[in-house]
């Protein structure tokens, strides 16, 4: 994997057929996480929280400066069709550089902050000190993800 | 299929994600208008416009080179 990888959780191909997330009218974060675990896809029903197989929640940086717990909103999700897919996008995130923000940031999960399901995970590409400078994921141009027709 | 994101982007990455995304944004604000779904339209259309100051910005240091 390389910095900037975007996966989704095999949990989230379930919860979506199961209408547990809603990507454009539901709340969504980008939270941070240390090196103590490594994320995949197959990481056993990932939450924000207690009540699933995997609580990543619990390997959280340490909150301050400009990071509070649970991390960042994405704010405005959008869900439209584009060339026959469904694209998934919202508001870029982005932290400003505070000497007090978490300094051992490896992984940003994005969960659902309704019900605390993670969606998936970007990878950072190492552990980054938000303390040292700003800090922003920006999705692709494309969008976070998009849903289409199998061939 | 997820997206590649960019980690602390360049200039260049910023302004090619500006222009997707407004174009994203135009397109969402329009499905909303419909729906008459007019907060969602207000938040998606501050946005963009934040996003179109960015390019016109750009646009301003392009001008004057």
């Amino acid at each position: 994997m390389a910095a900037g990888d975007v996966v989704f959780f095999d949990q989230w191909l379930a919860d979506v057929q199961e209408a547990l997330h809603d990507h454009e009218a539901g709340s969504f974060n980008l939270g941070l996480i240390t090196n103590a675990v490594t994320p995949s896809a197959t990481t056993s029903d990932p939450r924000w929280g207690a009540g699933g197989g995997t609580n990543l929640s619990t390997s959280q940086v340490t909150p301050g400066g400009n990071y509070s717990s649970g991390g960042p909103s994405i704010a405005n999700p959008t869900v439209t069709l584009t060339g026959g897919a469904g694209v998934w996008d919202a508001d870029d995130v982005a932290i400003a550089q505070n000497a007090s923000n978490p300094a051992t940031a490896r992984w940003g999960i994005i969960y659902n902050a309704g019900n605390n399901r993670c969606v998936g995970f970007v990878d950072l590409g190492g552990v980054i000190d938000l303390s040292a400078g700003d800090f922003s994921v920006t999705w692709n141009a494309s969008g976070i993800e998009s849903l289409n027709q199998a061939a | 299929m997820p997206y590649k994101a960019s980690i602390n982007p360049t200039a260049d990455q910023k302004a090619l994600r500006n222009i997707a995304r407004i174009k994203t944004l135009r397109a969402a604000i329009e499905k909303h208008a419909v729906r008459g779904n007019t907060e969602k339209v207000a938040e998606l259309q501050a946005e963009h416009d934040r996003r179109m100051e960015d390019v016109q910005a750009l646009k301003a240091e392009l001008d004057a080179l």
